[in-house]
């Protein structure tokens, strides 16, 4: 007994993210499916590298970061942003980098980059990606060009549902994501809009990458800003260049711009705040 | 702004019929704001009769039974610190003395003795507020889950609510009197029917029963600003129920107190100056941390040795927690989309109620999550 509240409402960082692993899991089921042991393989070796890099940095720091368990989501998704072609090893050196960087920018709560996004884009030279225009097939069922991840939107689909179920898609942030990115694609010349929103990387930045709190921004409207924003660059890009790649560095572009304007304006509002005081 | 949407969805106890506590043997009756006793060491007293005298905010104390005055003495009381206190051996005999006749003027409210719940007297909310009243708001909402005291007196008291209520209307003559209720407060919502004032219901969500949430969205009460200053008084119904059993003849000896814990909760009709540890008893409540009022405000009780005094509604037993540290503030914004103020509870700015919702719903806060935890 400490302090009002005596109760609480029982929800902990821990149990969101085990959460969101959830959310990822028909996304891994799937490609385990497609790409049979090798994508096991690379999401095992993944998940295994998350967890003992934050081991090893929380010995190192003094921090208990592990138990957060924020390090399952990141390397879940470090090992489904990667195509099934990458090398084996490929995934366990996305999920270090994110891990690490991670830490070395405040840990949990401060750092301004999508852990996962960030080790995915740091392998961006080691991957030869397929931009989106030359892409053939159907995204909804089964597409095996791109990532581990954006294999099957309607298991995305499935993942983001228990997520909306269990209060954790940021709608604010997902909807005008969709929107930007369909209308974008409509103005793009030769481009489906339709095909590029049933794109599972459309899928995984609106509803996962951007699921991630700590780097999304927290007002209604930055949030809203945030989406429109990473929906319309993203489609930009990984329509004409990385395919995955694209959404993920539009991503970090938009993390590194709204953390700044969200300071700012933070800033900004508690001079005012004093100033009337 | 109607903030209808904010703060937490949040059971309620349902009022039970109420347990009459064991006559006690021993009543304290502490004077902790410099009442005077009109009664000295020996002295026979019978039950209503007046046994100490204020002017202001010492407000006159009744005897709750009969008996005789066995000291005059220091006391420690349950709260902390200490004061002069009035100790009554009780004879058992119940022997009641005249009727209580109030004035039909202001200073019925300071002769009855009611207090509000936390101990402000009734007749300082009023009298602040009385100049240009505009809506008098009754609230027949707990301000806290787990607890039903305010239900209970609209359920059990409507006659004397109605009493109360005809005075305020005479002495402020509002605009209007508007009575709030919970949405699931049914059996409140019936009997109050016949009262002459509007019933308003409100959404059962904590803290939306706050008297400044309601000052604001039932009296369209400028946001922030704090109701007794302005042109809108709350009340809570049990304090006007108190005040209309005055009115009736009957002065505030005795109180119903809640008492909650995690399995249950129970209502228990207590003489004024019984100890809480009898309260306690007659609940049947576990053993545990004791808080007085409720579990998201209350604050703790280091014994409860001390007697019933007026302002105490609500106890709390609170299971034994375990203990972890928290975890850093990962951004999640719930504690935002719960304030009921519109703050951002990270900045630190703008005007807060101390409600409690936004650590209630924060994942990174210290606690050992259980299930049990998780409201009724």
């Amino acid at each position: 007994m400490n302090t009002a509240p005596y109760i609480h409402c029982g929800q902990s960082t821990a149990l969101q993210m085990l959460d969101a692993a959830i959310a990822l899991l028909p996304a891994a089921a799937g490609a385990v499916w497609f790409f049979g042991l090798r994508a096991a393989a690379m999401l095992l070796l993944a998940v295994a590298a998350a967890f003992a890099t934050q081991f090893l940095w929380d010995r190192f720091t003094g921090r208990q970061e592990l138990r957060t368990l924020t390090v399952l989501v990141t390397g879940l998704l470090s090992a489904l942003l990667l195509p099934a072609r990458a090398a084996l090893w490929a995934a366990p050196l996305g999920a270090f980098l994110a891990v690490s960087v991670k830490v070395l920018t405040g840990g949990i709560g401060q750092n301004w980059w999508n852990p996962a996004a960030l080790g995915r884009a740091a392998l961006l030279p080691l991957l030869c990606p397929l931009a989106l225009k030359d892409c053939q097939g159907t995204f909804l069922m089964a597409y095996l060009d791109g990532a581990m991840g954006e294999a099957s939107t309607l298991l995305l689909l499935v993942g983001a549902a228990y997520l909306a179920m269990r209060h954790l898609l940021p709608w604010a942030v997902a909807v005008p994501y969709l929107c930007a990115s369909f209308l974008t694609a409509a103005v793009l010349p030769h481009c489906d809009p339709l095909a590029v929103v049933c794109w599972g990387g459309t899928i995984l930045g609106a509803c996962f990458l951007s699921a991630d709190p700590v780097t999304t921004p927290m007002g209604l409207t930055f949030r809203v800003l945030y989406g429109v924003f990473t929906g319309a660059v993203a489609t930009v890009f990984s329509f004409y260049g990385w395919g995955m790649g694209g959404v993920v560095v539009a991503t970090l572009a938009a993390n590194t711009a709204f953390r700044a304007a969200e300071t700012i304006a933070a800033r900004l509002q508690n001079t005012a705040e004093l100033e009337q005081v | 702004m109607l903030p209808w949407n904010r703060g937490v969805p949040m059971g309620r106890a349902v009022t039970t019929p109420p347990t009459s506590l064991p006559q006690q043997e021993r009543i304290i009756l502490p004077l902790p704001r410099g009442e005077t006793p009109l009664v000295r060491v020996g002295d026979p007293v019978s039950r209503g009769q007046r046994v100490a005298d204020g002017n202001g905010d010492p407000l006159p104390i009744y005897a709750p039974v009969s008996g005789t005055v066995a000291a005059l003495d220091t006391m420690e009381l349950a709260a902390g610190g200490s004061c002069l206190a009035l100790i009554l051996q009780n004879d058992g005999l119940d022997t009641a003395a005249d009727p209580l006749e109030l004035p039909d003027d202001e200073d019925a409210l300071w002769d009855s003795g009611v207090r509000l719940p936390g101990g402000r007297p009734l007749a300082q909310a009023v009298t602040q507020a009385a100049p240009g009243l505009d809506t008098l708001i009754l609230s027949a909402m707990d301000r806290e889950p787990w607890h039903c005291t305010e239900d209970a007196a609209l359920c059990l008291d409507a006659d004397a609510v109605g009493a109360g209520l005809a005075f305020l209307n005479r002495l402020l003559h509002p605009r209007r009197t508007l009575l709030a209720v919970g949405a699931g407060q049914h059996q409140a919502a019936h009997a109050a029917a016949p009262l002459d004032c509007t019933v308003m219901t409100v959404p059962q969500r904590y803290p939306l029963s706050h008297p400044q949430l309601l000052a604001e969205s039932l009296g369209r009460l400028p946001p922030g600003q704090p109701p007794q200053e302005g042109d809108v008084l709350v009340l809570p119904v049990s304090a006007v129920a108190a005040f209309g059993a005055a009115l009736q003849g009957t002065p505030p000896i005795r109180q119903r107190v809640s008492v909650a814990w995690k399995r249950g909760h129970a209502l228990i009709d207590a003489p004024m100056g019984a100890p809480l540890s009898a309260i306690l008893e007659a609940a049947a409540a576990p053993d545990g941390p004791l808080l007085l009022g409720g579990p998201m405000t209350g604050s703790p009780l280091r014994h409860a040795d001390g007697p019933l005094v007026p302002g105490i509604t609500s106890l709390c037993v609170l299971p034994p927690r375990r203990h972890r540290n928290g975890t850093p503030c990962i951004r999640c914004g719930r504690c935002a989309a719960v304030c009921p103020m519109d703050r951002q509870p990270w900045l630190g700015i703008g005007h807060c109620l101390h409600c409690g919702a936004c650590r209630y719903v924060c994942p990174a806060a210290g606690y050992t999550p259980s299930k049990e935890e998780v409201l009724l």
